[in-house]
């Protein structure tokens, strides 16, 4: 910003720690200390917390980015959602849609298939 | 549906807690393109982002009844969990992560835009101290000392 020599800010200890905690900075030993002191020292775990509330708000200001459908539907069927569809209940939309055109075309995989077992080309 | 996506974050959290599957798919469409764009941002890779992208959202479901506990705002709860998983699957590559676009930082100015530079660069792309050092042409003390200042600094401004 200003081109006047700007003094090196103290560094408090504390918040470096947690904040380097946060950010994934630490080596294991570092690691292992903290692990232990999380649990015992409130004031630590709260400069912890503030540290991820201060840069979740850096994180939350990248651009979003609109993940592909087939990203929710795996996760639908990883946790056995995926019956319900997540749209109102008498919506037989684009979930429904979909899923009897992925048989649809699974049947005719392998009816193409069948076909050429049984009729193998000369 | 439509109800849902009017809850405040809090509260869907709470729902998806009791296995709320409405809650839980609304507080999917609401915030996974944040969360995305944080995997996306970490790992420089589609479907790696989208694989991350699925796993945070496993873990959301298993452990929103933790959230109201963790002292966290909901949103903050969420990009930690996001922010945590797509640096824990960068480190696991154990391959250097793509080379910085950024044009390196002029020397002699970090204590002004070049720190937050670096903050945005650790937290958004999940650079570690060694990648940092690569990139900022310095030995990696020097780089954590000026890092840790650029820390202070982002710290008075936000808490200003």
């Amino acid at each position: 910003m200003t081109q006047a020599p700007i003094a090196p800010p103290a560094i408090d200890e504390d918040e470096a720690l947690a904040a380097e905690l946060v950010l994934g900075l630490l080596n294991e030993d570092e690691m292992q200390a903290i692990a232990d002191r999380l649990g015992e020292d409130a004031g630590f775990a709260q400069k912890v917390r503030d540290w991820q509330e201060r840069l979740a708000t850096l994180a939350g200001g990248l651009t979003p980015v609109m993940p592909p459908a087939r990203a929710r539907q795996r996760i639908r069927e990883k946790l056995g959602h995926s019956t319900p569809p997540l749209t109102d209940p008498p919506d037989t939309g684009r979930a429904g849609g979909w899923g009897s055109l992925l048989w649809l075309s699974l049947g005719l995989i392998a009816l193409a298939a069948l076909g050429m077992l049984l009729w193998p080309r000369a | 549906m439509q109800d849902a996506r009017r809850f405040p974050l809090d509260k869907m959290i709470a729902r998806v807690a009791e296995g709320d599957r409405e809650a839980f798919a609304a507080l999917y469409d609401m915030t996974s393109p944040q969360l995305h764009a944080i995997c996306r941002s970490v790992l420089k890779d589609r479907p790696e982002a989208e694989d991350a992208l699925e796993e945070v959202y496993l873990k959301v479901w298993r452990d929103a009844g933790r959230q109201a506990g963790s002292g966290l705002t909901p949103l903050a709860w969420l990009i930690t969990i996001a922010r945590g998983h797509a640096i824990d699957r960068l480190r696991a590559r154990a391959l250097p992560p793509p080379a910085a676009r950024a044009a390196d930082p002029a020397p002699g100015d970090e204590a002004g835009n070049a720190g937050i530079d670096a903050i945005r660069a650790v937290c958004l792309e999940g650079l570690s101290y060694a990648d940092l050092a690569a990139r900022e042409r310095r030995r990696p003390d020097a780089t954590r000392a000026a890092f840790r200042e650029a820390l202070m600094r982002f710290h008075e401004g936000a808490s200003r």
